[in-house]
This record gives structure tokens, sequence and C-alpha cells, in this order.
């Protein structure tokens, strides 16, 4: 079970604050493969951020009594510099490891990235089919209650999806996920619960259909607002067009009357 | 099967996490060098031979009761452990921004890391240039090391404490990075390292007197050569200032610390 308590996460930007989330309170129960929707920036990485630990929110709380991963992504965690395997054995070490459950890992890792000698070549080299790869091997080899898993089957190809897939399966009854993903296909293959994300708020579904439902409503509600205001910045553009003109000629108007006005003074 | 994660309690994690990030710090550094630990050594060391070749001959004469070499060196040292930490500070975070997702790695831990790299770095090739005096028959003396040490730690501790301050102005105008990299030039001329203090007019001497680099420095020289001669330099004030100057540091970056994660 995972809680949020009045939790609030803003951004400052330029123009003001940016609120990911404002003022949200719910409970995402254990044992259920959760969803996260939302449109593109609506704060679905932040979320995972936000429950993975490695960002704190602004104001209220985050509690679990599950061991939760960190947020799997595509870019997250390596160092380019270093190999796959110093990136590995990186992370093995912060959590304190002893020798033989480091050669467990990196032996877990190798046998499902598949990679081959990419392995002890710099992660800056890697394609993102494989950086995915090696993320995702790398905190399936850890042991946890919640995986957070974002976007990353995105880039992978047919073999690593398969893996993916399969791999889900496997742990269904060990662990969960939580997974961002834009393809609705994927999400409803696996998930059975869903988190909808929009605005500042936060609205969890029991059953992965609605919250699909209410993300394509609230799609197609945003692009038929969309498609108005584009209709209203026409109409202004058009009607601010006819004003420029209309001053336009009073001012050439103007211009000439002065200027017959003047010529036999001078 | 995968792998459990150990329970540990927050004081080893926190051990853990500066010995991984450290490691992961040499590696990088200078990993990719063949005999990169000769490099880490060497490296600070070549500027104070040229200095010392050029100089030597000329200034020494100034400092009598110590091989000039050393002399240089101690100040050298000790600005390095000083000034290091006010540039590493600063791109500490955004150049390891990916290493947060990890929860048990904290920003201070990214910049905390990279200060100790630079103090044992430094240490290393203090060390090894005064085994290479010592063996060259140079009189060193073993009595006051605790003295030396302390000094050298309080004086990163100031570099520390600033460096913090300078990580999070950083984050907010980027051209700090700038003005701290022609700025920490001219503290060679005024932290005593190529002159010893005793021999300076009073006027210069009332000034430089505020600098608490030139305190540790002059110090730390005594501690190596009981019989080199130190004005009116204590111990007390560089403590008290490495000591303000490190929690101020530390609270600045701590309240900070939202807004340094999200560039």
């Amino acid at each position: 079970m995972i809680q949020l308590n009045n939790v609030s996460k803003n951004y400052p930007i330029p123009s003001g604050v940016r609120h990911i989330l404002r003022d949200v309170t719910l409970t995402i129960p254990g044992g259920t493969n959760l969803a996260v929707l939302g449109p593109n920036g609506a704060g679905k990485s932040t979320f995972l951020r936000l429950i993975g630990g490695a960002e704190l929110p602004n104001s209220g709380k985050i509690w679990s009594d599950q061991s939760i991963s960190w947020p799997l992504g595509l870019n997250s965690g390596f160092q380019g510099s270093l190999t796959g395997r110093q990136n590995v054995m990186f992370v093995c070490r912060i959590n304190g490891l002893t020798g033989h459950q480091t050669r467990q890992v990196i032996e877990e890792v190798t046998s499902f990235a598949e990679i081959g000698e990419y392995f002890d070549l710099p992660v800056r080299l890697y394609s993102s089919g494989m950086r995915a790869r090696l993320s995702f091997g790398l905190s399936m080899a850890f042991e946890f209650d919640v995986y957070l898993v974002d976007e990353l089957t995105a880039v992978g190809d047919a073999v690593f999806r398969a893996k993916a897939k399969k791999a889900f399966r496997e742990m269904k009854n060990r662990a969960s996920i939580i997974f961002v993903s834009h393809n609705l296909q994927t999400l409803q293959d696996s998930c059975e619960s869903a988190l909808f994300l929009h605005d500042g708020t936060a609205t969890y579904f029991p059953k992965i259909e609605d919250g699909i439902g209410a993300y394509q409503e609230y799609i197609q509600s945003d692009r038929l607002s969309h498609a108005k205001e584009i209709r209203g910045l026409r109409k202004a553009k058009r009607s601010e067009r006819r004003r420029m003109r209309k001053e336009l000629g009073a001012a050439r108007r103007n211009k000439r009357k002065t200027a017959e006005g003047s010529e036999p003074e001078a | 099967m995968p792998v459990q994660i150990p329970r540990r309690s927050p004081w080893t994690n926190q051990r853990l996490v500066l010995w991984a990030l450290l490691h992961r710090e040499a590696v990088t550094r200078f990993g990719e060098y063949k005999l990169g630990v000769v490099w880490l050594i060497t490296e600070p060391l070549i500027s104070v031979l040229v200095m010392g070749v050029l100089l030597g001959p000329l200034i020494g004469r100034t400092a009598p009761d110590m091989p000039y070499a050393f002399f240089l060196l101690n100040g050298f040292m000790h600005l390095l452990a000083f000034s290091g930490p006010l540039q590493s500070g600063i791109g500490a975070i955004s150049s390891n921004q990916g290493l947060l997702v990890f929860p048990k790695v904290q920003p201070l831990d990214l910049v905390l890391s990279r200060f100790l790299f630079d103090l044992f770095s430094s240490l290393l090739s203090f060390t090894a240039f005064c085994a290479v005096g010592m063996w060259m028959g140079i009189n060193l003396s073993l009595g006051y090391l605790h003295m030396l040490l302390g000094t050298f730690i309080l004086s990163w501790m100031m570099g520390s404490g600033i460096g913090m301050m300078l990580a999070v102005g950083a984050a907010y105008y980027s051209s700090v990075d700038k003005i701290v990299a022609f700025t920490r030039r001219p503290l060679i001329f005024v932290s005593c390292v190529l002159y010893p203090f005793f021999n300076l007019p009073d006027q210069a001497k009332n000034i430089l007197i505020w600098n608490p680099l030139v305190h540790t420095i002059e110090l730390s020289r005594k501690s190596l050569f009981p019989l080199y001669h130190i004005g009116e330099v204590n111990l007390y004030y560089p403590a008290a200032f490495a000591i303000i100057m490190f929690s101020l540091g530390i609270c600045l970056f701590h309240n900070h610390r939202h807004y340094l994660t999200q560039k």
C-alpha cells in the first residue's frame, strides 16, 4: 500500500510556479499493477520519482509499507563515461552487497540484457534500446515489492518486449508494477488499475478500463477546447487586422490633411 | 533469483554511499589513464616543482629554516585543499543528476564526496612528496603530525563550507562559476604561499592576519619544521572560521536542496 497525504509538488519556472500535484490525497492498494495515465507534461515521471523517493514533495507526506524500486527510465542512474559493468557495480556498492551477491547481480543483468561486449563499453555508446535493457535487467536483479517502470518498453525491440512481458508475468505473485506508458495496449495487457494525472490532480481507478475511458474523454475535450481556442485566436487576429487597417487609413488621411494644411504656410 | 537488499543502519548507508561515490569519482577522473594513481599524486606537484625551480633560489633566502620546496609545497597543498572544493562543488550536482534516482543518494552526498576526493588526493600527494623528501635525507619532524593533519582539515573545511555556498549560488546565477575561476588565482599571493609571514612589513601583516589560510599554512610549516619561526598566528581563529563556514554552508545547502536538484 502506498499512501499520499496532502502531497503538493511544484517547480519554479520563469513565469511563476508550475504545479504538478496540488494537495493530492490517495491510497494505492498493494498487489495491483497500476498504469499511470496522463497527457505529456502532466507529471507522470515526477510522480514516479516522488514515489521512488528520488525527489521530495514540497509539502505533504508519502508513506508506504513496501519496498519500492528506483524509477526505471532511459537516462536514469547511469553515468555515460562508465561502462555498463561499472554502473552495475556502483548500484551494488551503494546497497552494500557482498561480493557473492554482486556476482549474482552481474550474472542476472548480463543474462537478461543480452548486450554482449557492450557490457564492458561506456554507456554513452549504447543505443536507447540497450540502455533500456540494462536498466530493466538491473532493477529486476533486485528484490522489490513495487517496480516503477517509466516508458522503458517503448524503445525496445520485439525480443526485449517479449522478455519484459514474461518478467512481468513471472513476478506477478511476488511484486507489482507501477507503469508509465503512452501505449494503451501495453498498459491494458499488464495492469489492472489506473491512475489518471492531469492539471495537478490525480484520480485512482480500481479498473483500468475506467481510467483509460477518463483519459480518452479528457483528451477529446482537450482537443475540442483546443480547437475552440484556435478558432477564437483566429477571430481575434482578424479583428485586430481590421482595426490596424482602419487606423492606418485614418493616419494616412490625417497626414495628407496636415500636409495640405501646412503647405501654404511653408 | 533476485537479490534482496540488506537493511542497514543510516550511518552504514551513508558510509556506503560516500564510499561508492568516491570510488566512482576516482574511476571517472583517472580510470581511463594508464598509471592513474601516479597522475593523481604528481599532478599537483608539477606546478610546485616549476615554481620551486624558478623562484627557489630567489625567495629561498627569506625562509632560512626549511628547504624552499617544502615551504612552497606546504602552502600550495593547503591552497589546493581550500580552493579545490570551491570549484568542484559547483558542477557536482548537475553532472551527477542521474544518480539522484537512487533514493539512497542525496544531493549533499554528491557534493561531499567530491570534497572528500579533493582532500584525499591532496593528502596523498603531500604524503608522497614528504616520503620522497625523507628518502632524500631532509630532516622532517614527525612529532606534530596531528597538528599537520588538523590544519590541513581546517583549510579543507573552510573551502568546503564556502564551496557549498558557491554551489547554491551557481544554481541561481551561472556566472558564479566564472567569477570563482578567476578570483581563486590571486589567493596564492595573499595566503603567504610564496613567502613567510614573519618577514612581512607591519602594514601587510595587519591586513593578511585576517586571512585564515595564513594561519593554517604557517602552523603546518611549523609542525613539519619546528624551528620555523611563525609570527602572531594561532589555531583558534581558523578553527572558528572553518566551523562557522562549514555549518553555514550545510544550512544553506539544506534549505535550497529542492531547487538544486531541479536544474
